[in-house]
């Protein structure tokens, strides 16, 4: 894939006033290199084209907002999952579709609006379902940090069905 | 969430009109959009499942009623 | 386990079951049924009194029916409440017998006690349900149920306990002997295809021979130990050294997965015919016979899944948000998994695991607040005409409607996966982030040049995006044709997405989701299916092929299927000529007109109700 010319390619799209290539982007150089270019530029979007937003939007939401910007101005072109990794053998209509995925994700951010996360309060107490080995670790060590557990078992006793075990791996021990 | 009910009776009418809804089967007539696959069955709308075609299986399986 | 029953911070509730959840990350109220005991759980001392005089006797769950118990019993010694119980079923009655009322000296006998619902609130869940053993009875050519000395792991272990039904002495069940010599056979249940065995590896069966070989050794050294195995996987840590010393004291570990067994009817000894290494059958004869069973989802899982709107994986354990990132966090926020409810673990990684999703439970609470998300609807209040369509299609009952007015949105209990915006036949109801104008800029940028050449994808953030995801990981190459459209959920694509994109002249249209076991909104994607469906009787009354739109689920894990389906769209787009696109722009062309002269006057707003 020609990453230059889509780097080009999207300086030429309406709304964008700034264009930059850059290898890790996710890094924390790259990141700071977007906070840079927020500040230096007033921008009030920004579209970051490189792996799914699965895996970084959180990451980049966190660098707008630290740059001042409300985290929801941003939006991702997926050029490496969708793009670059399944057309290995095409470099030139992958470029097209990349320079497509830039230009969608550059029309969606020109719509984008600033968004309030709602926040709700925690109670603090936790069920816990279940009481084999697991269920009994989990509650002990939510009651021991101070909060209030349910625990609920189906049976008449916890112990589930590590209980009926005789001795365990790898320290042949007794299991309860 | 939430999906069951909160009391024996509302739970007992809602299992009446569940069965009664059960009943409205009908013949249907299931059209691959993919790669023309038909066949004819009785269909049921409540049955919660998803259709996928014996041939090509793909799941853009149009439900026709005849 | 006694840490429990004496927490002052843990209730523990034995004998009870959830029954109903509602609510949301950091405020569930949970509906949880309590059976009745029969005896008083605080007072009893568990002296055992009672099931002396008790006349009625039972097998013995906890010995896996290996002895027998009473109808007043207490599960096992360690139990924990400590704690006597009565099984109502087995019990004569009050009025027939009532010996153990009468000889108890607490008085905690209480035969008028009820099951009773109780309700509690709470921040965070966390799901412990655990597995259970494969039942052996399922692969029949070992003879499980039929020969006596063919008995399973878990018997094993109750036979070699000092707490067991025979002392810790480990006999065979024919004649009450030691015997001199022991086969395993592995995999019971596991790696194998066939029938209703499972495909994956149980995790913990390996470890678990080489521990009883060990134990066998080190009561009764002169046992002759034979394992029939396809790979031994000793992997954690200390386990190879395990394995080792097993060999070094003489267990013979065969490569081989013997055929069937054979018992002989005199000795009840067991013939084991298994294929040697130069592929010959060879018969080996052992006293006993140990099924090493895999382990299975609990059955009673479903029931927590619906509660708590969860997904199961293939394997038909637990699914977590993020197999490698989010490993013990469900989809539903605020729910955490631990033990072998996710998938087959061994005593320690269950441990770990629930020391993890306790963390995680903790850090939420910790805090005290948690962000919900910022994608909910808003209202055009202008357009809308008060139909109550959006209501009616949310599956977490957080569109509010009553007649006569607009909706109300409660917006902590919206998940924001759009079904209600796609819903609105007047485009007065719009999802924040994933809103009509912002997708339909995405439609056009996709289609500004050379429309012939693409398909339009739109693909749900948790499944079908995934699966495209994962199919670039593993590097799946598919024609360069298509053009994702992320949205939270496949029911957020509204008809008018469709529509628009062949008024631009795509040729072809492919709407994508979650298989309907994974939908992460409980069951949204029946809308998408629904809405599909008109929208191929709308196509084909207006002379469009309606092949042309195409609807598949792709889950996250189905990277080679999102290629095929790429493939499988590309030859769609191949048969789709010049002329059919035109006249199929021709054809929505009012219909759109119409919708994007209404969609972007709207001015819509937030309907948050508290």
């Amino acid at each position: 894939m020609d990453c230059p010319s889509v780097v080009e390619f999207a300086a030429t799209l309406p709304n964008v006033v700034y264009t930059a290539a850059n290898r890790y982007t996710c890094s924390e150089p790259g990141q700071q290199q977007i906070r840079d270019a927020i500040r230096e530029h007033r921008l009030n979007r920004v579209v970051v084209a490189s792996c799914s937003p699965r895996m970084h939007e959180p990451t980049f939401r966190a660098t707008l907002e630290s740059a001042g910007l409300n985290p929801y101005f941003f939006e991702m072109a997926n050029l490496r999952e969708h793009c670059s990794w399944v057309h290995e053998h095409e470099p030139e209509a992958a470029t097209l579709k990349a320079k497509d995925l830039v230009r969608m994700a550059v029309a969606k951010a020109a719509y984008l609006e600033p968004l309030e996360e709602l926040v709700v309060p925690v109670k603090q107490s936790a069920l816990v379902i279940g009481g084999g080995v697991a269920g009994i670790s989990a509650a002990l060590d939510l009651a021991d940090a101070g909060y209030k557990v349910y625990l609920v078992e189906k049976e008449a006793s916890i112990g589930g069905l590590m209980a009926q075990l005789d001795k365990t791996y790898p320290t042949i021990d007794c299991s309860i | 969430m939430g999906n069951s009910s909160k009391n024996g009776a509302k739970q007992e009418m809602q299992e009446a009109r569940e069965k009664q809804k059960k009943e409205e089967r009908y013949k249907v007539k299931l059209i691959c959009m993919r790669c023309g696959f038909e066949k004819t069955e009785m269909y049921d709308p409540n049955a919660d499942e998803e259709k996928i075609c014996p041939k090509c299986s793909s799941n853009s399986i149009r439900i026709k009623k005849v | 386990m006694a840490d429990v029953g004496r927490h002052p911070r843990i209730e523990l509730m034995a004998m009870s079951e959830v029954v109903d959840v509602e609510g949301y990350i950091g405020n569930f109220k949970v509906r949880i049924k309590r059976r009745a005991r029969y005896v008083r759980e605080k007072e009893c001392t568990a002296c055992g009194e009672c099931a002396k005089v008790c006349p009625e006797t039972a097998p013995d769950e906890f010995n896996i029916g290996l002895s027998t118990r009473k109808a007043i019993y207490q599960p096992f010694p360690q139990a924990v409440p400590s704690a006597y119980l009565i099984n109502i079923d087995e019990c004569r009655g009050m009025i027939a017998c009532s010996k153990c009322y009468e000889v108890c000296e607490k008085k905690c006998i209480d035969f008028a006690d009820k099951d009773r619902t109780v309700e509690i609130e709470v921040g965070t869940i966390i799901v412990a349900t655990g597995m259970e053993p494969f039942d052996a009875t399922k692969v029949e050519e070992y003879g499980y149920g039929k020969y006596e000395n063919v008995i399973t792991s878990m018997e094993f272990e109750r036979l070699i306990s000092s707490g067991g039904p025979t002392g810790g002495h480990l006999v065979r069940i024919s004649d009450r002997r030691v015997p001199k010599t022991v086969a395993f056979i592995q995999c019971i249940g596991s790696r194998s295809k066939r029938g209703e065995t499972k495909s994956y590896c149980s995790n913990i069966c390996c470890m678990n021979t080489i521990k009883d070989a060990f134990l066998i050794h080190s009561h009764y050294p002169d046992i002759e130990m034979k394992v029939f195995y396809m790979d031994i996987r000793a992997f954690g840590k200390g386990f190879e050294e395990l394995y080792d010393r097993t060999r070094k004291f003489g267990v013979r570990y065969i490569r081989s997965m013997p055929g069937y067994i054979e018992e002989d009817s005199r000795t009840k000894d067991l013939l084991i015919y298994a294929e040697d290494d130069d592929g010959s059958v060879k018969v080996h004869r052992a006293e006993m016979v140990v099924l090493s069973v895999g382990l299975v989802p609990r059955k009673g899982n479903d029931e927590v899944k619906r509660l708590l709107s969860l997904s199961y994986t293939k394997d038909g354990f637990f699914m977590e948000a993020h197999p490698k990132l989010q490993p013990v966090d469900a989809a539903t926020k605020g729910v955490f998994f631990a033990g072998c409810a996710e998938s087959p673990k061994d005593v320690k990684d269950s441990v770990t695991q629930a020391s993890a999703a306790a963390s995680r439970a903790m850090r939420l609470m910790a805090t005290g607040r948690v962000k919900v998300g910022a994608v909910k609807p808003v209202v055009d209040l202008e357009l809308c005409k008060r139909c109550g369509r959006c209501a009616k299609v949310c599956p977490f009952g957080a569109v509010k409607w009553e007649k006569g007015n607009p909706p109300a949105v409660i917006e902590a209990l919206c998940a924001g996966c759009g079904g209600c915006a796609a819903e609105c036949p007047f485009s007065a109801l719009d999802i924040r982030h994933f809103t009509d104008e912002q997708i339909l800029s995405q439609i056009e940028a996709a289609l500004i040049e050379r429309p012939e050449d693409k398909v339009v994808v739109f693909a749900c953030n948790w499944c079908s995006y995934g699966g495209a995801d994962t199919c670039g990981v593993s590097r799946f190459q598919y024609p360069p044709s298509a053009r994702l459209i992320r949205t939270m959920c496949s029911a957020r694509v509204s008809p008018n997405f469709v529509y628009y994109a062949f008024s631009l002249g795509a040729p072809v249209v492919l709407v994508s989701g979650c298989h309907f076991a994974d939908c992460h909104y409980i069951n949204a994607n029946r809308n998408t299916v629904k809405r599909v469906q008109a929208m191929w009787d709308r196509l084909e009354k207006w002379g469009i092929r309606p092949q042309r739109l195409q609807l598949e689920w792709i889950s996250a894990a189905e990277g080679e299927r999102f290629a095929r389906v790429m493939e499988a769209m590309e030859n769609i787009r191949r048969t789709v000529t010049k002329e059919e696109m035109e006249f199929g722009k021709g054809a929505v062309k009012e219909y759109v007109e119409k919708y994007l002269k209404e969609v972007r006057k709207g001015d819509k707003v937030s309907v948050a109700e508290e």
